[in-house]
């Protein structure tokens, strides 16, 4: 009898201490970017979010709105050695092909906003092309 | 007596997480011997640089890019003057360089490549 209590005892602390150490739950994070031309001298970007917060062991998915007025994106990090990322860049994203970074570095500094650049050519009809080119950011917490 | 510039709005504005650029004209013509340019950015853009988008590229004023003449706010907009000889008929593309403030305060930068022609 004694060592079927002590057995459950250690079970329920072995799960206890399984609870306690379980690594974050690993999620998918997105970043929905549009970049249209709203007229011949406008063009507008819609990145959601401009600073993207995550956990360590999360995932972040990049992906371009259906309606974009541009194919492709192209997305670096704005220092190479300060980024947060083991995925090899540059990052190419389509509307058919998100891109998904899933390696993120054991080294992250918490609270910093790792900085990357966005390139996209915003084209409609018989407009101009417009490149354009902003810097975004992730911050992991 | 001296020829009025060609003026290029550049206007920056947001909605959430939605900005706006917006260059006007997005081509600017040169169409009057001897006229220059003058950026005038919004208040929203806290400084903007006028530069060559590869630094052998040609241009269409003396002096050239990088000079402090390029680079300004609201308040002391960039200009390009004394169009130079052999321009006529020549489409310049530039870069404009923004740097402005998020909806949250930080610190953002923005590089976007209208163009300039000299038709005279």
């Amino acid at each position: 009898m004694r060592v079927l209590v002590l057995a459950a005892s250690l079970s329920g602390l072995g799960a206890l201490l399984a609870t306690h150490n379980a690594p974050p739950s690993r999620q998918t994070r997105p970043v929905l970017i549009n970049v249209t031309c709203a007229g011949p001298d406008v063009v507008n970007i819609l990145i959601n979010p401009w600073s993207r917060d995550l956990n360590e062991g999360d995932v972040v998915e990049l992906s371009l709105n259906a309606n974009a007025n541009t194919e492709q994106l192209t997305l670096e990090p704005k220092d190479p050695n300060d980024w947060l990322f083991d995925d090899p860049f540059p990052y190419a994203v389509s509307k058919a092909t998100p891109k998904q970074l899933t390696q993120l570095k054991g080294t992250v500094q918490k609270g910093h906003a790792y900085g990357y650049t966005l390139t996209a050519t915003c084209k409609a009809g018989d407009g101009p092309a417009k490149k354009i080119v902003i810097d975004p950011d992730m911050v992991v917490h | 007596m001296p020829v009025t510039p060609v003026t290029v709005r550049v206007s920056l504005g947001w909605n959430k997480n939605r900005m706006q650029v917006r260059i006007s004209p997005w081509s600017a013509h040169i169409t009057k011997p001897g006229q220059g340019i003058i950026w005038r950015p919004t208040a929203s853009i806290q400084e903007i640089k006028i530069s060559k988008n590869k630094p052998s590229d040609r241009w269409p004023f003396n002096p050239a890019p990088p000079n402090k003449a390029y680079k300004g706010n609201k308040a002391r907009p960039p200009k390009g003057r004394n169009l130079k000889p052999g321009t006529k008929g020549k489409r310049f593309p530039y870069k404009i360089t923004l740097r402005f403030s998020d909806p949250k305060g930080k610190l953002r930068r923005a590089m976007i490549d209208p163009d300039m022609v000299v038709e005279v």
